[in-house]
């Protein structure tokens, strides 16, 4: 007779019957949105407790400042990626307009000219993978591939394959070099970066039409929303951040190096996939890709203070981004279940 | 009338499920018997969907049990639910859209050769005599996803007669079927009741359910509510029981409205043509006026609605807007110009459904949600309260704006997508099959809302294969073959009235090939 006693049990649900599941419901749930946050608050309190110098002032700083090239360029790829869609050359056109800028300067161009110059061929191979994407409807992937390796070609026909050195020019240098008001001048350039993108995408049209676009594309474009266009532009605002991470960099190792922005490709789309489980479920936003990028930062850091050699870091950040997403999707089919 | 045993091929007792605080199903008994089919009635959220999923393995039921042929059983997933023999035939069909025909049909069997190999002239030969039996006139080689959805539908149907199922459950197949395309599957089916088959049919459409099944079962709000066996219950206790309203006239829609007797056309078109779908199309709409295209699937009315749109252009003729004359070369132009369009697959073409109502009420609009005039930031504020102004003008049933679209009624989904319209300004609004998959009641408010609109000026083109419906419209336009072939004045066109237009018309047009074939029917 125990079946009957199991649909006793069903039919009359007690404290504790009510309650476990209730529990095991916000536990689920937190986990999807907050996993990532709980994360960071986990490598905090146990790299505080391991090193005091950890939380300093100084140290906090330090890691904001680790974050913010790879914050910038995150954010970009952000934008592209909540219309549904990726873009692999990005870190291609950081290392490319970094040799074409440094480059220039070494022809006697004035920096803030060879900036903008820099800034204008992330417009045009924004352009170029909107058109090829919108209109040759090539795969989003395949074609930023295609223009990724074409960078890279230019890059050498500029460059020749050697670096370019702009150390002695103190007005470049100092555009990332050095604080403001005792915090370092990359952690501003993130902080602004990533409230005009965040403003861009959630209080403009633009905004709300690539998200459109993300939701379902076919509807956004029966609803007059010209998507052909939006796209292209959401290329040019992820070429614009890579061209600006590219200048910095360069700004900051005093010289054009031929593969400085490379490595961006893969850590931009890490913390951006690390932030699609920060408080949203499984979606792309800045606050979560800013997130994304810090705890990276931040776990980078302490391993470092804790003497752990550098090549475990990028054990480290891959085992996150495997760990946090995992989670966030567990999180979600069992609160959906 | 088919023998009853004592025990049913499937017995549901007191199954009960709840999706957090909604309580889906609340003890529901229910047997399938086989060589029957049973029809399954209710307004969306019902508990029919839910019941079928239970089946399906897809849910698990939170209490209650299910017992074949008087074996209890556990529906764990969709692969014990297909090795128990039940097929499920769905609105949204599960097809694989780069998937040929044939290997749709054959993706849940086991057919392969040694060592597993994929056997491909067993699965061709299966599908071929499936198709044989089912009447399928297109090539089996082509990938489903170019197939229209009639025919997709057909698709699945070989899937569940290839696997031989015991138990076929089918949502709402006629959905999207012309008449003829309807006739051909209840054949089928009934093919499939005389073999044996238990045979679970759900729909809207009572008609079908008089036409077609054994049983009927009316669910309400998670509970059966009223079980008839054919032949001892009337349309009138069908549909009280559905409504749970005491008299049928609380349930009988208003009259069609009065067109106002001079008229103004809004929108011309002159022998529109685009091949192969639009031959030869011309007609007026007035203003004011709900104009309805009548014809079978495929006859080309889906593809005129989307020349007028701007998402296609047409290869000849010409169209005239408002006295001027009209060639959008893209949809935002046509919207421009007050061109809207309520397209067939709400989900997939008309909704964010994860998103909020706001955010689908304003889906490409946001350039006119400007929080100051020349800076392109927009305002929530104005978009939250577009979206409370159209929800309370078209009574969409919402917890507020920011309510998730998904979490909506079929009826209020489609409500929220002519709110986006409304919102617009738009005063030509092409409504492709607005009623499809949602209950008697929503139907009645999305027509409503439609004759509101063109009562306030404006003009509605609707698509409809549910010709019953097209009784609203003042002039029914019977398109056969991309032809415009004979027009039926309303108001109260009757179904039967439409249907003899179109099959004289086909008929005639089918004897003579090619043979142009335009006159006025009715």
């Amino acid at each position: 007779m125990s079946t009957a006693l199991d649909e006793e049990q069903l039919q009359q649900p007690t404290f504790i019957n009510k309650l476990v599941p209730r529990i095991g419901r916000i536990a689920t749930i937190s986990l999807g949105k907050y996993g990532a946050l709980i994360v960071l608050a986990l490598l905090v309190v146990l790299f505080a407790l391991a090193s005091p110098y950890y939380l300093t002032p100084t140290n906090v700083l330090e890691i904001l400042n680790a974050a913010a090239l790879s914050g910038i360029i995150s954010c970009g790829l952000t934008i592209i990626l909540v219309s549904g869609l990726f873009d692999l050359s990005l870190g291609y056109l950081a290392s490319c307009s970094g040799i074409l800028i440094t480059h220039l300067m070494g022809l006697g161009v004035s920096w803030p000219l060879a900036v903008l110059i820099g800034i204008a061929s992330g417009v045009l191979t924004g352009l170029v993978n909107g058109f090829l994407v919108t209109r040759w409807h090539i795969n989003a992937l395949v074609a930023t591939l295609g223009t990724g390796s074409c960078l890279v070609g230019i890059n050498y026909v500029i460059s020749g394959g050697a670096p370019q050195d702009v150390s002695e020019n103190a007005g470049f240098a100092s555009l990332s070099i050095g604080h403001l008001l005792g915090i370092p001048k990359l952690v501003y350039y993130l902080v602004v970066i990533a409230a005009i993108l965040w403003v861009i995408l959630n209080k403009t049209d633009f905004g709300r039409n690539i998200q459109a676009c993300g939701g379902n594309v076919e509807a956004a474009r029966l609803a007059g929303v010209r998507v052909a266009r939006t796209i292209t532009l959401g290329y040019v605002v992820v070429g614009v951040c890579a061209v600006i991470t590219g200048a910095l960099v360069a700004s900051s190792i005093g010289s054009g190096q031929v593969t400085a922005g490379d490595s961006f490709t893969l850590s931009s789309f890490a913390a951006a996939f690390l932030g699609s489980t920060v408080m949203r479920e499984g979606q792309f936003h800045i606050v979560g890709t800013v997130v994304g990028v810090i705890l990276v930062s931040a776990g980078f850091n302490g391993l470092a203070l804790l003497g752990v050699p550098a090549y475990a870091e990028n054990l480290f950040s891959g085992l996150l981004l495997i760990c946090a997403v995992a989670f966030s999707s567990l999180g979600r089919s069992l609160s959906q279940a | 009338m088919p023998a009853v045993d004592d025990t049913p091929f499937i017995r549901v007792r007191a199954v009960a499920k709840s999706f957090g605080a909604v309580r889906a199903l609340r003890g529901v008994d229910i047997d399938f018997s086989r060589g029957e089919v049973h029809g399954l009635v209710g307004a969306n959220g019902a508990g029919k969907s839910t019941l079928l999923n239970i089946l399906g393995g897809a849910v698990q039921p939170d209490s209650g049990s299910i017992d074949l042929e008087g074996q209890p059983i556990q529906v764990s997933g969709p692969r014990a639910a297909a090795d128990l023999g039940f097929a499920f035939i769905w609105q949204e069909l599960a097809l694989v859209p780069h998937f040929s025909a044939i290997e749709n049909m054959t993706l849940p069997t086991r057919a392969r050769t040694f060592m597993g190999i994929w056997d491909g002239k067993g699965r061709r030969d299966a599908a071929r005599a499936v198709a044989e039996r089912l009447g399928l006139g297109f090539d089996l080689d082509r990938p489903v996803r170019t197939l229209s959805v009639a025919d997709r539908g057909m698709v699945a149907m070989g899937r569940a007669l290839i696997t031989q199922a015991r138990f076929v459950a089918m949502d709402e197949p006629t959905s999207s079927l012309s008449d003829v395309e309807g006739k051909r599957l209840f054949a089928v089916i009934n093919e499939l009741v005389a073999g044996g088959t238990s045979v679970v049919y759900v729909t809207h459409r009572l008609q079908e359910i008089e036409d077609l099944c054994d049983r009927v079962t009316v669910f309400k709000e998670g509970q059966v509510v009223a079980r008839f066996a054919r032949g001892d219950y009337t349309r009138r206790d069908l549909v009280l029981a559905l409504t749970g309203a005491k008299s049928l006239a609380d349930v009988v829609g208003p009259a069609p409205a009065q067109l106002d007797q001079k008229r103004v056309p809004v929108l011309e078109l002159h022998h529109v043509s685009r091949p192969p779908r639009v031959q030869d199309i011309s007609f007026s709409l007035n203003r004011g006026e709900i104009l309805g295209l009548a014809g079978v699937v495929g006859a080309g009315r889906t593809e005129v609605a989307r020349i007028i749109f701007g998402a296609d252009r047409p290869a000849g003729g010409h169209m005239t807007l408002h006295g001027r004359p009209f060639a959008p070369r893209s949809i935002p132009e046509a919207i421009g110009r007050g061109v809207a369009l309520v397209p067939e697959e709400r989900r997939s073409q008309a909704l964010l459904m994860q998103d909020s109502v706001t955010a689908n009420v304003n889906l490409g609009n946001w350039g006119a949600l400007r929080l100051f005039k020349h800076a392109p930031l927009t305002s929530d504020g104005k978009a939250k309260r577009r979206a409370v102004e159209m929800g309370e003008r078209l009574s969409i049933v919402m917890a507020g704006a920011g309510t998730q679209v998904r979490t909506l009624s079929g009826g209020n989904q489609q409500k929220v997508v002519f709110g986006r319209w409304l919102s617009r300004n738009s005063s030509v609004l092409l409504l492709d099959e607005p009623t499809r998959g949602v209950d008697v009641g929503a139907r009645r408010q999305i027509w409503g809302a439609a004759e509101k609109f063109a009562s306030e000026g404006n003009s509605v083109i609707a698509i409809c294969s549910e010709l019953s419906e097209l009784a609203v419209c003042h002039r029914v336009i019977i398109i056969v073959e991309g032809r415009d072939a004979g027009e039926l004045q309303g108001p109260g066109v009757t179904e039967e009235q439409m249907n003899e237009a179109i099959f004289s018309i086909y008929a005639s047009a089918t004897e003579r090939v090619g043979a142009q074939t335009r006159g006025t029917v009715g």
